[in-house]
């Protein structure tokens, strides 16, 4: 007997206790339930005892020997097992255990019983002549088999399974006189409690053409096609089977409802009409099962019940997770059970799955797979997405107690399709719809609308997408007007550079730009120092936006380009995937600033040539990075040096041709012209340094704020320290360091050792030779 | 000890004669130290007897040493002893229990 056999003969003593109302349950109930069992039947039968009498002795027994509980009593104090019952039980599973059994038989509880000293169990085994030594001869002499499928059966009491037409339930709509017709028997041949295991067939099961019928299912715009498709599989007299496959999202679900909605309102062929669609649930099926086999007998229930219904037909809902694993064990592939009666063709069977997953998992099994007809289920275009949500919106509208524009809907399926690339419709788009309804009802109640319009659906568009609302709001304007100035204020003599960047911003922003590329592309080239990487992070700063920087040194060498997309597969790091692609995935919108991107190797050119044309990156997994919102920003040395030097004979005027030319080497032509502007950043005069220093004095003062230090400086000191250390060809560097030494260093001096601890005010100033620099307490 | 009444034929035709079912009294003795009140509670609790009946049951074991509080089959009796052997335990009290037939 396996596990669950053995529970279920405990469970029915104890139910027969309880159906009669009795306080507890004894070996008498074990053994009248003993009595319906095959194989104490076939013993008794072999043995000529009658297995009838000892029933109706004991039915007498539970009659006039046991105390019955009233009808108000509860349940909970019926049952309640004897210490006989207990040890008996007990007594036959150590049995079981010693002989190496891994469980027993019904046999041995009969034996038990026939050994036991209760007067009146021994009473009835005297009575009809059965000694403990008959029962357990025949035991030895009738061994079980190790299968399931236990081939001792009862014929006189058991129907074939297939015989369906001698089934009179076939044209029975009525479910529960199927339950009663098997109640009569309760063992079938594998000892299986069969009422046990169809009680609860309906727990795992989901009738959708009885939710059809209750309104419960939204009505499907625009798949008749499919619907049809799926209709004529269905009626096919072999391999009646469909596999429905499409990308998440694009309804194929939805197919399965629309077929239930047309058998509801009995849009279809005689053969269909009045046909059931059984979903199965495949988490509640697996839930609970303790023991091997119990999901298996749990499956089997399910398919006998469904086969008996003439027109059912079965749906599993992501049918690749029904296949299993190579993890799982065989116990779990629901999908391998139910294959010999695909095979057979005795079972309709409708799945859906995705490309992917078909892919991944059943392709593998073309004989299973050749019972299925395919129906592929395109995306829906905006046209058709449009029709289905004005279909399905009254339902939104009931339930989130709104009333939608026409215009908002058009305009969530407009915008979802233009922002949310990665999803599907019609999914991304009724996600849409329901977030706002979600959304209004969020607000306090004093704020909720009675109706959703445009704005509402942009900003829950903005929002899903990650993206800056996409009406400029009054903020950004704002935020673009003083954009430039701010800049202005904190880079010195790179004017026309900020001029230009903050014009094409200005562009995009104001929707006048190509929608498939990203907000601008930028390379700024000059000489060091300059400020081209500060331009790239005041701009990010100024206009709010998160700053990613890649230095491109890092990617010198060709196999470099897996970092920034990820590693093929079987390469290490496959699964941790590209970090460009993921750092733009996690922020769509942002200031992307490549770093000395001529240290590059060629390859990244390759893949930014990509980027820039049509914003779109693919990383190693198939999934794109989408670079629409992106300001990419790329920083080069080119000819920087040329630039630096200053022309023969003409004055300061840089070499800007001669840079140019360098430019053209480095670059290719087809990287060039992609970009929005080559901007040239202007190697510092000494005007610019000036400006320069005073900044620096100001952020030295910056970080004295705690200790309220103030610094001023005289106006030659600074003229002093412009010319010191301005060279055209470093930049702004040496200026840094030149500050560094002359200035931070006596700083701290004074701040540690002087006493200066409470603040106070410093001048800096010439010395007396004017060569250098000397801090005084003022 | 209990009597069968149906003959030794092991034919399927004994259904004619019923065998009978043994039945034990469940008996509680007297002792010093349980209370009048418990034992009622006992008869009542675990023999379903009505107040009246527990009553006159306990007075029978005060004055007689012991009473009769049930008649079972002897699963349930002996169930039915130790249920009050274990609430006489929980209680305090040295109350016993036997089964006579």
């Amino acid at each position: 007997m396996e596990p669950h056999h053995l529970e279920a003969l405990l469970e029915d003593a104890r139910r027969e206790a309880i159906s009669r109302r009795h306080y507890y349950v004894t070996t008498e109930h074990l053994f009248f339930v003993l009595l319906k069992t095959t194989e104490v039947r076939n013993a008794l039968k072999e043995l000529g005892v009658s297995t009838d009498f000892l029933s109706n002795q004991l039915e007498r027994f539970f009659d006039q020997a046991l105390e019955k509980a009233g009808a108000n009593e509860s349940e909970d104090c019926l049952a309640v097992p004897t210490d006989n019952f207990n040890t008996l039980n007990t007594r036959v599973l150590l049995q079981a255990l010693n002989s190496a059994r891994p469980f027993p038989r019904e046999i041995d509880f009969l034996i038990a019983l026939s050994a036991d000293n209760d007067p009146y169990i021994s009473a009835l085994f005297k009575a009809v002549g059965l000694k403990s030594l008959d029962l357990m001869r025949w035991a030895a002499e009738n061994p079980v088999h190790n299968s399931l499928n236990n081939e001792k059966y009862d014929d006189s009491k058991n129907e074939e399974d297939d015989d369906i037409e001698d089934d009179k339930d076939d044209e029975d709509p009525d479910e529960d006189a199927f339950f009663e017709s098997e109640d009569d028997e309760e063992y079938n041949e594998n000892g299986d409690n069969r009422s046990l295991a169809f009680s609860r067939v309906k727990e795992y099961l989901t009738r959708l053409v009885a939710l059809a019928k209750a309104g419960k299912i939204d009505p499907v715009v625009g798949r008749d096609k499919e619907i049809d498709t799926c209709c004529q599989a269905l009626l096919r007299r072999t391999k009646c089977n469909v596999l429905i496959i499409g990308e998440a999202g694009v309804g194929k679900t939805a197919i399965v409802e629309g077929l239930a909605r047309r058998i509801a309102f009995d849009c279809v062929p005689d053969d269909l009409m009045g046909a059931e669609i059984y979903a199965i649930d495949i988490p509640s099926l697996m839930a609970g099962t303790k023991f091997r086999g119990e999901m298996e007998s749990r499956l089997k229930a399910i398919i006998r019940y469904v086969k008996k219904k003439q027109k059912a037909i079965l749906f599993i809902d992501e049918l690749h997770s029904a296949a299993g694993s190579e993890k799982a064990t065989g116990s779990q592939e629901i999908l391998a059970l139910l294959k010999p009666e695909l095979a057979k063709g005795s079972l309709r069977l409708i799945g859906t799955t995705t490309y992917d997953d078909y892919r991944r998992v059943l392709a593998s099994d073309s004989a299973l797979m050749r019972r299925f007809h395919k129906l592929d289920i395109e995306e829906p275009d905006e046209e058709l997405t449009r029709q289905i949500l004005h279909e399905i919106a009254g339902r939104y509208e009931a339930f989130h107690k709104i009333r939608y524009e026409k215009q908002a809907i058009d305009d969530a399926v407009r915008l979802s399709g233009r922002f949310l690339p990665e999803r599907r419709f019609p999914d991304k788009a009724i996600d849409i719809i329901d977030e706002a309804g979600a959304a209004n009802r969020m607000k306090p109640v004093g704020e909720q609308l009675a109706v959703i319009d445009v704005p509402q659906i942009e900003a829950i568009v903005a929002n899903v997408a990650r993206i800056p609302d996409l009406h400029v709001s009054n903020d950004e304007s704002l935020l673009l007007q003083n954009a430039e100035d701010k800049m202005k204020e904190v880079i010195f003599g790179q004017n026309a550079a900020i001029e230009s960047v903050i014009r094409l911003v200005k562009l995009s922003r104001a929707g006048l730009r190509a929608p498939q590329k990203p907000i601008a592309c930028f390379l700024f080239t000059g000489p060091t120092g300059v400020g081209k990487t500060e331009v790239a992070k005041q701009l990010a700063s100024v206009l709010r936006l998160p700053f990613v920087r890649f230095d491109m040194s890092e990617y010198r060498e060709e196999y470099t380009v897996s970092k920034f997309i990820g590693s093929a597969p079987g390469y290490v790091g496959y699964e941790r995937g590209g970090l460009l692609t993921e750092a733009i995935r996690a922020k769509p919108n942002c200031v992307l600033l490549l770093d000395e991107i001529e240290k590059a190797h060629s390859s990244i050119y390759d893949l930014l040539l990509q980027v820039m044309d049509v914003a779109k990156l693919t990383d190693n997994t198939g999934k794109t990075a989408d670079f629409r919102n992106v300001i990419l920003i790329m920083t080069s040395n080119a000819g920087g040096e040329e630039m630096g030097r200053v022309k023969i004979g003409f004055g300061h005027e840089m070499d800007v041709t001669q840079g140019e030319k360098e430019i053209e080497k480095t670059f290719s032509p087809e990287f060039r012209n992609r970009l929005d502007e080559i901007i040239m950043f202007n190697a510092l005069t000494q005007d610019s340094m000036i400006l320069i220093v005073k900044r620096m004095i100001r952020e030295l003062e910056g970080q004295l704020s705690e200790k309220n230090v103030h610094l001023s400086i005289e106006e030659d000191a600074l003229k002093w320290l412009a010319q010191k250390g301005f060279d055209p060809k470093f930049g702004a560097r040496p200026m840094a360091r030149l500050i560094q030494n002359k200035i931070s260093v006596p700083l701290s001096e004074i701040i540690l050792f002087g006493d200066i601890k409470d603040g106070g005010n410093i001048s800096i100033s010439m010395n007396d030779k004017d060569d250098d620099l000397v801090l005084t307490k003022v | 000890m209990p009597q069968r009444q149906s003959s030794e034929n092991i034919e399927s035709s004994v259904d004619v004669l019923d065998i009978q079912i043994p039945m034990y009294h469940v008996i509680l003795y007297n002792d010093d130290y349980t209370t009048f009140e418990f034992v009622i509670g006992v008869l009542i609790t675990v023999f379903r007897k009505s107040e009246q009946d527990a009553v006159r049951i306990t007075r029978s074991v005060h004055e007689r040493g012991k009473g009769i509080a049930g008649t079972y089959p002897l699963e349930v009796a002996q169930m039915k002893v130790s249920q009050v052997h274990q609430m006489a335990e929980n209680a305090g009290f040295p109350l016993r229990a036997g089964i006579e037939s």
